[in-house]
């Protein structure tokens, strides 16, 4: 699994936003027996404002952040970026058809993508 | 309100201290950061109004019970003790993040919420702390 255009967002399908919109939230992908296993963090980003879509090789995940910020508030000192978040993920291996589930707590959303078995391997013995 | 690094402070209280390895500093270099490691320097954003003091934190992945704000003088401390099982067995990785105010705060009235792994905590300013308005008899 690998990074799909980097943090730009090229002509592709669910390019509707400008790039400098989003930025590339930290990640994880680990794989288990049948699944991989991407760990995404999203501060800040409510449930019903993330949006995950799987179109052929490309999974995208979008994080729509919630400021806790009033824009009354002077600010003093500023570490946190509140841009939005796109990830995007060339998913190059086939994909269960509707396997893909999504959890999220605390701020990290981590999605299952089950992958097909390939053929496996078999042994043959010369007799 | 001065973001804590140690015991020294810089002649600027309002200059960004962080610690070495700041967010900014890792982002600059474009470092390989993972999701787990976003954790070990937890980004802090400091703001006031006219009747607060603000300090938000963002701690994705850590759970509730795992937050600590205590208060002790004119210093605000927010800590993280976080474990995480995995294959290798249990990892725990602490962190933590100093405010000290230079006015006085009603620290005891201090309040905080956690919602989608950011943290904001409020601090009441006390009366003496506020502009006054003094008329001119």
């Amino acid at each position: 699994m690998t990074t799909a255009g980097n943090n730009t967002c090229s002509t592709g399908s669910g390019c509707n936003v400008p790039s400098a919109e989003y930025r590339k939230p930290r990640y994880d992908v680990a794989k288990d027996d049948n699944s991989y296993v991407i760990t995404v963090n999203l501060p800040g980003v409510k449930k019903e404002n993330i949006s995950i879509q799987l179109d052929n090789e490309t999974l995208v995940i979008e994080g729509v952040r919630q400021n806790p910020v009033d824009n009354a508030w002077t600010p003093r000192h500023r570490e946190i970026d509140y841009t939005n978040y796109r990830l995007k993920l060339h998913v190059n291996i086939p994909v269960v058809d509707g396997g893909v589930t999504a959890t999220t707590n605390e701020g990290v959303l981590v999605v299952k993508v089950p992958y097909k078995e390939k053929s496996k391997v078999v042994d043959i013995s010369v007799s | 309100m001065r973001l804590v690094k140690n015991s020294n402070y810089p002649a600027d209280p309002f200059q960004a201290l962080g610690s070495w390895f700041n967010p900014s500093f890792n982002e600059i270099f474009d470092w390989p950061a993972t999701a787990r490691q976003a954790m070990k320097n937890f980004g802090v954003d400091l703001y006031e109004d006219a009747e607060n003091y603000y300090v938000v934190a963002e701690l994705p992945g850590v759970k509730k019970d795992e937050i600590g704000v205590s208060a002790d003088d004119q210093v605000l401390t927010i800590s993280v003790d976080s474990k995480t099982n995995d294959d290798d067995g249990q990892t725990e990785e602490a962190s933590t993040r100093s405010v000290r105010f230079d006015e006085l705060v009603a620290l005891d009235k201090t309040k905080a919420k956690y919602e989608d792994g950011v943290l904001t905590v409020s601090v009441p300013k006390t009366q003496n702390a506020k502009p006054r308005q003094i008329a001119v008899s």
